[in-house]
């Protein structure tokens, strides 16, 4: 019993931290190429919506499969996933980032410090 | 103002006088101008998270933030475009988009990435028929005559091909 309640209590934490967590974004000034610039634009006009909207979910899909295409950057994936846990109220990624496409594609794991602590309990408490 | 653009100096041979002509001139500087590289500036809403991997990527990698997010809308963009199935639909979108694109001499523009395995056959067949549409040279010969590469090249891509050949022994 006491598993399940507190389990319940961990997903409200980890849901209401993803909630808060969907809405940081930062706006990153970007100066592409004619190639690219020109194709946006006209992309956009046709979709009815902003650049930023056109693309800035299937940047992060983009952004995993880049990251995860190559060995060498593993550590690239650490140091951001270490980067972005160090903010603050963070135990998790935000929803739909790159770092979430890795953790659900298995080749990025974290374990935060509640189920640590809860994994902890939970041994302690079959070994009484 | 045309004296600044005139000079004269004394050789060997004697005197030469050099001139720009200055009307000239600006009408390239003005076709310079609508070939500039375009300077436009787009504001992406990225997520914080993807800031901090972008960035880790892009130090990995010795290359800007900026550098890696063209790279991959670049990516994104090219796949859009060949999500269009129907060929012609595909190249109308890109051949609009080159429209109003400033390119280099390197630059490859959307047409080609529409064209892509058209492109390819296109190659293909002016490499192996001397034309763009896949069909068999149209050489008037008697029946039964087996043709040659000298029947339906072209006589530069003839001296071209030996002096190539020539080049690879």
């Amino acid at each position: 019993m006491t598993n399940g309640i507190l389990s319940k209590l961990i997903n409200e934490i980890s849901e209401a931290q993803a909630d808060a967590r969907a809405e940081s974004y930062s706006m990153v000034n970007v100066r592409p190429g004619d190639k690219v610039a020109v194709m946006l634009d006209l992309l956009s006009k046709l979709a009815g919506k902003s650049p930023s909207a056109l693309i800035t979910d299937e940047i992060s899909r983009r952004l995993a499969e880049y990251a995860a295409s190559s060995t060498i950057n593993a550590d690239a994936i650490m140091d951001a996933a270490e980067h972005a846990l160090e903010r603050e109220h963070a135990y998790g990624f935000q929803e739909g980032s790159a770092l979430d496409y890795l953790q659900k594609a298995g080749i990025l794991e974290i374990e935060d410090p509640i189920k640590k602590q809860m994994g902890e309990i939970l041994i302690s408490s079959k070994k009484i | 103002m045309a004296e600044e653009h005139t000079r004269s100096f004394t050789t060997k041979r004697g005197e030469f006088t050099v001139r720009v002509m200055q009307d000239k001139l600006a009408a390239h500087a003005e076709e310079d101008v609508r070939h500039a590289k375009s300077d436009r500036k787009f504001n992406i809403r990225v997520k914080q998270d993807d800031v901090c991997l972008l960035d880790a990527l892009a130090k990995t990698h010795g290359v800007t933030r900026s550098t890696l997010i063209n790279q991959i809308l670049h990516d994104i963009l090219r796949d859009e475009l060949l999500s269009i199935e129907e060929g012609d639909a595909r190249v109308l979108l890109a051949h609009v988009a080159d429209l109003s694109a400033s390119y280099d001499d390197l630059s490859l523009p959307w047409v080609y990435d529409a064209l892509g395995p058209n492109f390819r056959h296109m190659l293909h067949s002016m490499l192996e028929y001397s034309n763009p549409h896949g069909q068999p040279p149209d050489v008037s010969m008697p029946a039964g005559y087996q043709y040659t590469e000298e029947d339906y090249r072209s006589p530069t891509y003839l001296g071209l091909r030996d002096k190539l050949k020539g080049l690879a022994k």
